[in-house]
């Protein structure tokens, strides 16, 4: 027994930084995201013979660890402010700041807080999303069959996620005189 | 393709969701627009920023050697750290209201029967610890080593629960609690497990109006239920799981379908 759950901690060793890092961000702190990726490898051991060979194993170590969040560590994380997409934006499609690699240059040392704070008042749906497509490089299929939730939405609460993250940057660019006010074509 | 499909497409091209043909368009485009090509190499920036700043955290050093190992649950040093047994014990503790609120039968007055059980609620929701009182054993806090539970359950009803044992599915239990509903004793008890899995074990005496087999959904979530009579009473147990696999475990334990 014991040696069976060194051989699947082995097999799960190669997603243990993605799993931490999204439990990191989605609990907002160490301690809670240990508890998370420790309650996922746990449901992952009992649950092994449920996963069917072949298909993705990282997908579906997500899969759990998604679930015990929504179901578990979301009613109980402490709940920072969330955006309200519609204070955010106000109607329509959105024309969204991009920034230019110059401006990437010049501001990538200070980048992380303001990237952190944005992040954590997205509604944890959106933030999940944007976690696996931007750093874990998981698929908008994939992340569709992780939250069980149509392309069309993984693609909406992505691309909503980024255009909040890329405001909200530019805006604290300009605050901290980074970034020049353009003009809008 | 014109700049704004190109920028229309960007993203999905950067996440490598485009069709072939799509993607060569695009790749035709950057190829040709400098401004679009600077949108481009912008985003490709900000990303490879957020990337290295955002998502290079990497675990504890020793966490993999420690999920490997195998650990021995105990209930006096109960490796949950205590927010999450205390929470825990209140999602049990709301499980059960919930469950009591249904089962009531029709002739009973469901909100004030409700009102009643979430009065008791909050008596003993801080998850017993530290709570170790008269009507609310915590087993993290007594000092009694032999049958803990029975002998609550013993001195409040006059006997010892039921005996359906959990320790088997790796359950620990860290608290029961007992009140009168209508005269009649409710005593529950709520088990844990090291993930934090918490089965809510309440012995119901009043009438059953649930079918076999059921489905709580207590926010949100479908929780399964598994009853069983206690012989020679018309007692029932009733056990909420936090999911069916862990009741399905339970079910195999006591050799039921």
């Amino acid at each position: 027994m014991v040696e069976a759950r060194a051989e699947f901690a082995d097999r799960v060793k190669p997603h243990l930084d993605s799993l931490y890092r999204t439990a990191l961000r989605m609990t907002g702190e160490g301690a809670s995201a240990e508890d998370l990726v420790q309650e996922t490898f746990l449901k992952a051991y009992r649950g092994f013979g449920q996963f069917e060979p072949g298909s993705n194993f990282k997908a579906w170590l997500f899969t759990i660890l998604t679930h015990s969040y929504i179901n578990d560590y979301r009613r109980r994380s402490r709940a920072p402010r969330v955006t309200d997409f519609s204070e955010v934006e106000p109607e329509g499609e959105i024309e969204t700041p991009h920034f230019s690699a110059e401006d990437v240059e010049r501001l990538a040392d200070r980048l992380g807080d303001p990237a952190k704070r944005a992040l954590d008042r997205l509604p944890p749906e959106h933030r999940l999303v944007f976690l696996m497509s931007t750093f874990e490089d998981l698929s908008y299929k994939e992340i569709s069959a992780i939250l069980g939730v149509p392309i069309g939405t993984v693609m909406s609460r992505l691309f909503r996620a980024r255009a909040v993250l890329r405001r909200e940057l530019a805006e604290f660019a300009q605050q901290q005189g980074y970034l020049q006010e353009k003009d809008q074509p | 393709m014109k700049c704004h499909e190109a920028k229309h497409h960007l993203d999905l091209f950067m996440d490598g969701e485009l069709s072939v043909p799509e993607n060569l368009k695009v790749l035709e485009h950057l190829n040709l627009c400098r401004p679009c090509a600077g949108v481009y190499e912008g985003e490709k920036a900000l990303r490879a920023a957020l990337r290295s700043r955002l998502g290079a955290d990497r675990a504890p050093a020793g966490l993999a050697e420690r999920l490997a190992q195998e650990e021995v649950p105990s209930v006096r040093g109960l490796r949950l750290p205590t927010r999450r047994l205390l929470s825990a014990a209140a999602a049990a503790a709301f499980l059960l209201v919930a469950l009591l609120f249904v089962l009531t039968t029709p002739g009973e007055r469901p909100q004030a029967f409700a009102a009643e059980l979430s009065t008791k609620h909050k008596e003993t929701r801080m998850g017993f610890c530290g709570q170790d009182s008269d009507d609310c054993l915590c087993l993290h806090c007594c000092s009694e080593s032999d049958n803990p539970v029975g002998k609550f359950f013993q001195r409040h009803v006059g006997r010892e629960s039921c005996s359906h044992d959990l320790s088997g599915l790796g359950y620990k239990p860290i608290g029961a609690s007992v009140w009168r509903h209508r005269g009649k004793p409710v005593c529950w008890t709520v088990h844990c497990d090291n993930a934090g899995h918490t089965i809510t074990h309440g012995l119901v005496t009043t009438k059953i109006a649930l079918e076999p087999g059921p489905l709580l959904v207590c926010d949100g979530v479908d929780r399964p239920v598994v009853m069983i009579p206690v012989e020679g009473t018309e007692l029932t147990c009733v056990f909420v799981f936090d999911d069916e696999g862990e009741a399905q475990r339970f079910r195999t334990s006591k050799g039921m379908k």
